[in-house]
């Protein structure tokens, strides 16, 4: 549950990281604040040390991908590499920046040859802990099968490689720099396969882990005035049974599709939440009908992954489709249940469609508590987790 | 069995087809590449043993448009209900359950040679496009026939089925071996394959205006279990052909990019992804689907709606 008691730290460490700011603290993964815990992978091959906020549970890792500092290490110069496109000039960062917790900023992302995506970028903070990636699929439940997405999709284009990773790998692996880390992770190796991008891109994904927000601070117990009034009430606003956010957005990573060492049934959330109702019918937009697209299933015609909210006032827009600006227009939607479309194609009344999810209802709520549930949402970010070195571009060539 | 398809093809050549055509006229993509010792390995891994003398089995496709031969840098005139021009992009289809027909009407299968790479236990990709022309999403390697060995016998007919096997479809296509790791026919956002790309640019008879006409044969409508693994598929969309009547191991068979599509207005996305990505709502794929010997409310084999493929 949202609110699950942890176990308290009263270091002044952690206060004194937050109020000094990332660059005295250094990377978590070598200088680790009191609210870190370092905890080891117990099926690494090199003893990898999850750095892991208090409260985190141990993530799971695929058997035949198990976590390893060198892979890694090759998998942060990949998810930065502009040669992995079609086009050359174009990353799995040029969609998926630090600074905005890995989103691009875009209502909808666009690929490298241009062609823009039905959907907005995703973060990618605490991956490692989902149990399914992407908006809407019930079929991407490892990073790995998700990694082939952007490689090699057509419609639309993302990275652009189907049928043409032959020759990319084989100029990635012949470059030095490749050879060492290829070397490092994976000695028996005699050149760089799609395996190996794929299981070292999920790797280096798998530490993009972010649980040092003021809201973790104070939810932790290492500051009890992180937060300030405002934000409290928001906070009570949002674990409370008159928004009841958390249904959705709950739990450690405030979301409901959670994976780790310790969860033995697998689960899978998507929901409708009546940002649309064409013709009255519960119908989306043609290009996205979520879960839908992928079983096929009337019922699920809408439903989408409730993203995880940590760090979410630097992910704008929102939605599936970037169709909301700001974190006030989203509360707005969920007070209002659901989003009325007056004109158009897409014309319709989410707030009344046969498949909006139960859980969506419409609650009352003032202008102020509206504000101060925005406020609650704006003490998730993570600004550590925004600004680590260890994730950051290891290119130099890469001018900012 | 199936008959000619009844759209009649006026081969013309584009300016442009004409410059392509140079290099790639002469030598249609009819002909297997080299691609080693293919006639060296023989694994017998999946054929019934039953005390009778086994031969080697050839089995050779032709590709065509129609009654012209398929040619990368050619356009096709008056192609679909439409008749619309059309340059081709694309043309592999992936195969498997290869079975002979014998007299009786015995059923016999074909053990497919294991060559390292286009057949793979009981799955082949047959590849009739050679990179040339307008076909820039393949491989300039071709495999337009099938090799294997199976019971001495006379045969008079041959089924295969279009598509690649359930448990195969749904591997780790990151490590999967030839020709299951060609990235071209990777459907990765419905973790499998496209069991046929077929995709062409369209210029419209009337209006001249270009677009894409992507047809993706794959599995739909997929479910995993607990542990992420794709249990079952509403629409397998795997196809059953059956041809009869000939001498399959001296006859070639046709495999007709014309017949496929024409029963489709390629000019017209009248619904869904542009061209056919199997969804069984997609208006372009009820016309295409029942072609590759899919049933189109079922995604079921029907043999008996099939006209991409046909002897001579």
């Amino acid at each position: 549950m949202p609110r699950a008691k942890r176990s308290f730290a009263t270091s002044s460490t952690a206060l004194c990281c937050v109020l000094v700011g990332a660059a005295s603290c250094g990377a978590q993964s070598t200088a680790p604040s009191a609210n870190l815990v370092e905890t080891p992978d117990p099926s690494s091959t090199d003893g990898y040390l999850w750095m892991l906020p208090r409260g985190f549970p141990l993530p799971r890792t695929p058997q035949d991908n198990p976590m390893s500092s060198a892979k890694v290490e090759l998998g942060r110069y990949l998810f930065y590499e502009k040669r992995l496109s079609v086009t050359g000039s174009y990353s799995c960062a040029s969609c998926h920046e630090q600074s905005k917790a890995f989103t691009d900023g875009r209502a909808r992302a666009l690929g490298a040859t241009n062609q823009l995506h039905p959907r907005g970028a995703m973060s990618l903070a605490n991956m490692a802990y989902g149990s399914t990636f992407t908006w809407a699929s019930s079929l991407m439940s490892s990073l790995e099968k998700q990694a082939l997405v952007p490689m090699f999709g057509e419609t639309p284009v993302e990275l652009g490689l189907s049928g043409r990773e032959g020759p990319i790998l084989q100029a990635l692996g012949s470059d030095a720099t490749y050879r060492q880390l290829l070397e490092s992770a994976y000695p028996q190796a005699k050149m760089l396969s799609l395996a190996h991008v794929v299981q070292a891109l999920s790797s280096f994904e798998r530490t993009l882990i972010s649980g040092q927000s003021r809201y973790d601070l104070w939810a932790t117990g290492a500051d009890r005035r992180a937060l300030n009034d405002s934000e409290q009430r928001g906070l009570k606003l949002f674990f409370g049974e008159r928004a009841e956010c958390f249904h959705c957005h709950g739990g450690f990573n405030f979301g409901d599709n959670v994976n780790h060492a310790g969860t033995k049934v697998r689960e899978q959330n998507f929901h409708n939440n009546g940002l649309y109702n064409v013709g009255g019918t519960g119908a989306y937009p043609s290009d996205n009908p979520g879960l839908m697209g992928v079983t096929g299933r009337e019922q699920d015609m809408g439903r989408f992954k409730a993203p995880s909210l940590r760090n979410v006032a630097v992910t704008a827009p929102y939605m599936h489709d970037g169709s909301m600006d700001t974190l006030r227009a989203v509360v707005d939607h969920y007070a209002r249940g659901g989003t009325r479309t007056a004109s158009g194609p897409n014309a319709g009344d989410g707030a009344t469609s046969p498949l909006r999810s139960e859980l969506v209802h419409g609650f009352a709520a003032t202008d102020a508590e509206r504000d101060d549930l925005v406020h609650f949402l704006e003490s998730l970010t993570d600004e550590l987790f925004l600004q680590n070195p260890v994730y950051a571009d290891p290119w130099p060539s890469h001018s900012k | 069995m199936n008959p000619r398809s009844p759209i009649r093809f006026a081969f013309a050549l584009a300016a442009v087809a004409t410059a392509c055509a140079g290099s790639n006229g002469a030598s249609p993509s009819v002909v297997a590449t080299g691609f080693g010792d293919a006639a060296a390995a023989d694994t017998g891994v999946l054929v019934p043993s039953e005390g009778g003398a086994e031969i080697a089995v050839t089995l050779r496709f032709r590709s065509q448009v129609g009654d012209a031969p398929f040619d990368c840098g050619a356009v096709f005139a008056n192609v679909g209900t439409t008749g619309a021009r059309l340059s081709p992009l694309d043309f592999r289809v992936y195969v498997h359950d290869v079975r002979l027909v014998d007299e009786q009407g015995v059923e016999v299968p074909v053990a497919l040679e294991q060559d390292d790479t286009w057949q793979y236990r009981e799955t082949a990709l047959l590849d009739f496009e050679d990179k040339s022309g307008t076909c820039a999403s393949g491989t300039t390697e071709t495999h337009v026939v099938l090799t294997g060995h199976t019971r001495k016998g006379s045969y008079r007919g041959l089924r295969f089925r279009v598509g690649v096997p359930f448990d195969l479809n749904h591997g780790d296509a990151a490590t999967a071996p030839s020709p299951l790791n060609l990235s071209g026919l990777f459907w990765s956002w419905a973790d499998g394959y496209k069991f046929a790309r077929m995709d062409a640019r369209i210029t419209s008879a009337t209006t001249n205006v270009m677009s894409g006409f992507l047809m993706h044969l794959g599995s739909t409508g997929c479910s995993a279990d607990s542990r992420g693994g794709i249990v079952t598929c509403t629409h397998p969309n795997v196809g059953e052909v059956s041809l009869s009547g000939f001498d399959p191991l001296t006859q070639p068979v046709i495999a007709d990019y014309g017949a496929l599509f024409g029963a489709a207005a390629l000019d017209r996305n009248t619904g869904g992804a542009p061209g056919c990505m199997s969804e069984p709502g997609d208006p372009e794929c009820a016309a295409l689907l029942p072609n590759f010997g899919i049933d189109i409310t079922t995604g079921g084999p029907h043999a008996a709606s099939q006209t991409l493929f046909r002897h001579e």
